[in-house]
């Protein structure tokens, strides 16, 4: 009865319970991994290191590891130590299992950390570089009433790599245009700056006012507006990448392909396309198979290096870009790892269904196997379907 | 037969993951995720099986940093050769990992060394001169697998001369 009840107990709760010794040899657990007589070290290596703390504990105190993961799901740990009847002294690790949702929450965390790292490492020196080079942006000048030049600033100067006397005495409109506007802005300036590129500005105009009253001069703070030209940018790059998995897609793919070409040096591509894709789209819907191809991506992008790069070329076929110069026999090592990446990692959809998948793959390399852009990727499908064919028999 | 842990310490992007993997590759190891942001690579050397910790480096969040490097028999200290901010953080680096466990082994990498660099002898000295617990300083390279064997090796060596 006891037996029962604390199976309910564990099974209503999610949780699980080890029991070792101070060999830590497994006594008791009702977590299905695990068996009777194995080294707790063999499961959970974080224990590693950790012996002499949990020999040391004593009844009230306990050692908390939270967010472990494990066989696909995020557990928060406790050990404890408590006496047996015989007075001997035993140890239990109880596995409380994190909700379903608790992979987004990790991701969630894990942006978090990102951004309070980027603030921690930002010291002071940076943070003063970084407003220097907002003030660079922020070009002053005076000028008269016919709109000469009468005084400049450094980031005027910078801006236009000019000396000071190239530009008193000249006049405003010089160095800066009106931009047309419909909406007839008249404060929308643009410059070229040094290197010949246009850079818009708003230009705010404080006039200079003596005793009487009387305007004599006015002052111009121009501000670089070129960031709003970002938009034009995101836009660029909304064309070039996958709005499903976030990645690169396959018009940036034949993008960097023909840039790679250009420096005639040996690399490598792997395409990888997933078994059966179509039967899982059917049996378990198209919102199903949209998250394993997220969670494809996501693998993916945790299996690279740095260096390489991931795109999704259309449906569920993906490719990896290595770095040029990488080792092909290199490559073929990482490349080994993946069936049991994806083994291991199945897409847990919900409570009912755990997607499990494998993936073919194909490894090409430039200039050896192919070399047109425009004949890379019908090639890589022929060769992958061909090599799906000769596996299934 | 005996396991213990060590560390790898360093700024975001300067190859600890890279390292792990020339070094663990060439021979039966295995790797698991731990949890967020952390990974475990097991190898064997001799009698002696090595959980290496690698942090990634947006989790060196301190108060989340510094529990990871609890057990920890030694440290490798991870720079890129290209990056001068990744060199300067080295002594922080050393600095937290002996307020967890004082007088640890270190080794350092210095990582990416395939790549052209303008580091002197006198820098390397300094940086050896950082701490006494400071067993090597090393140029490395991931990529090609320059020192990668040489510096876990030595903190191996290092660590079992200890613990026998």
């Amino acid at each position: 009865m006891q037996t029962t009840l604390l199976e309910l107990l564990c099974q209503k709760n999610a949780l699980s319970y080890i029991i070792f010794d101070c060999n830590f040899s497994v006594l008791e657990t009702n977590h299905k991994n695990l068996h009777q007589g194995l080294d707790i070290r063999e499961y959970l290596w974080e224990i590693v290191g950790l012996e002499d703390e949990i020999l040391a504990l004593h009844n009230k105190k306990s050692i908390e590891m939270p967010m472990v993961l494990r066989d696909g799901f995020y557990y928060d740990l406790e050990i404890i130590s408590f006496q047996e009847h015989t007075d001997k002294t035993l140890f239990m690790i109880t596995m409380q299992q994190k909700s379903k949702y608790s992979q987004e929450y990790a991701d969630a965390l894990q942006k978090i950390n990102k951004k309070t790292l980027i603030y921690e490492l930002s010291d002071e020196k940076k943070q003063n570089n970084s407003y220097q080079e907002i003030n660079k942006h922020l070009i002053t000048f005076h000028v008269d009433l016919d709109g000469h030049i009468t005084m400049v600033n450094e980031a005027a100067l910078h801006f236009f790599n000019l000396e000071r006397q190239e530009m008193l005495t000249k006049h405003f409109s010089t160095f800066f245009q009106p931009q047309k506007s419909q909406l007839n802005t008249t404060n929308i300036f643009v410059a070229k700056n040094s290197s010949g590129e246009d850079i818009f500005f708003y230009a705010d105009i404080i006039p200079l006012a003596d005793k009487n009253a009387k305007v004599f001069e006015n002052i111009i703070v121009a501000q670089d507006i070129t960031h709003l030209k970002k938009i034009k940018n995101e836009l660029e790059y909304a064309q070039e990448h996958d709005a499903l998995t976030g990645l690169a897609n396959k018009h940036h793919f034949l993008k960097i392909y023909d840039t790679k070409i250009k420096e005639n040096k040996e690399f490598f591509i792997c395409f990888i396309d997933i078994d059966g894709f179509h039967t899982i789209n059917e049996e378990y819907g198209s919102h199903a198979a949209d998250m394993l191809l997220k969670h494809l991506s996501s693998l993916l992008l945790a299996f690279i290096e740095s260096g390489d790069m991931v795109m999704r070329l259309h449906a569920d076929t993906f490719a990896i870009i290595f770095e040029t110069g990488k080792n092909k026999e290199y490559i073929e090592i990482l490349l080994q790892k993946l069936p049991k990446l994806f083994r291991e990692n199945p897409l847990y959809y919900n409570d009912e269904d755990t997607i499990r998948f494998s993936c073919t793959n194909l490894l090409l390399g430039y200039p050896h196997d192919v070399q047109e852009s425009k004949k890379v990727v019908q090639l890589a499908q022929k060769l992958l379907q061909r090599k799906k064919i000769d596996l299934s028999r | 037969m005996f396991s213990y842990k060590i560390v790898l310490i360093g700024n975001f992007g300067v190859g600890k993951t890279s390292l792990i993997r020339r070094f663990v590759e060439n021979s039966f190891s295995e790797e698991y995720l731990s949890t967020i942001g952390v990974s475990i690579s097991k190898k064997t050397i001799d009698n002696a099986t090595i959980m290496i910790w690698d942090i990634e480096g947006h989790t060196e969040f301190k108060p989340i940093y510094k529990q990871y490097l609890l057990g920890a028999k030694g440290f490798i200290i991870v720079a890129d050769l290209l990056r001068e901010e990744s060199i300067e953080a080295i002594q922080n680096h050393i600095k937290l990992s002996h307020e967890v466990v004082q007088d640890a082994p270190i080794c350092i990498a210095l990582n990416k060394s395939d790549m052209p660099h303008t580091l002197d002898d006198d820098k390397l000295s300094s940086i050896q001169n950082l701490s006494e617990s400071v067993l090597k300083v090393l140029k490395t390279s991931a990529k090609n697998g320059d020192a990668v064997e040489e510096l876990f090796l030595t903190l191996n060596e290092a660590i079992c001369k200890q613990l026998s």
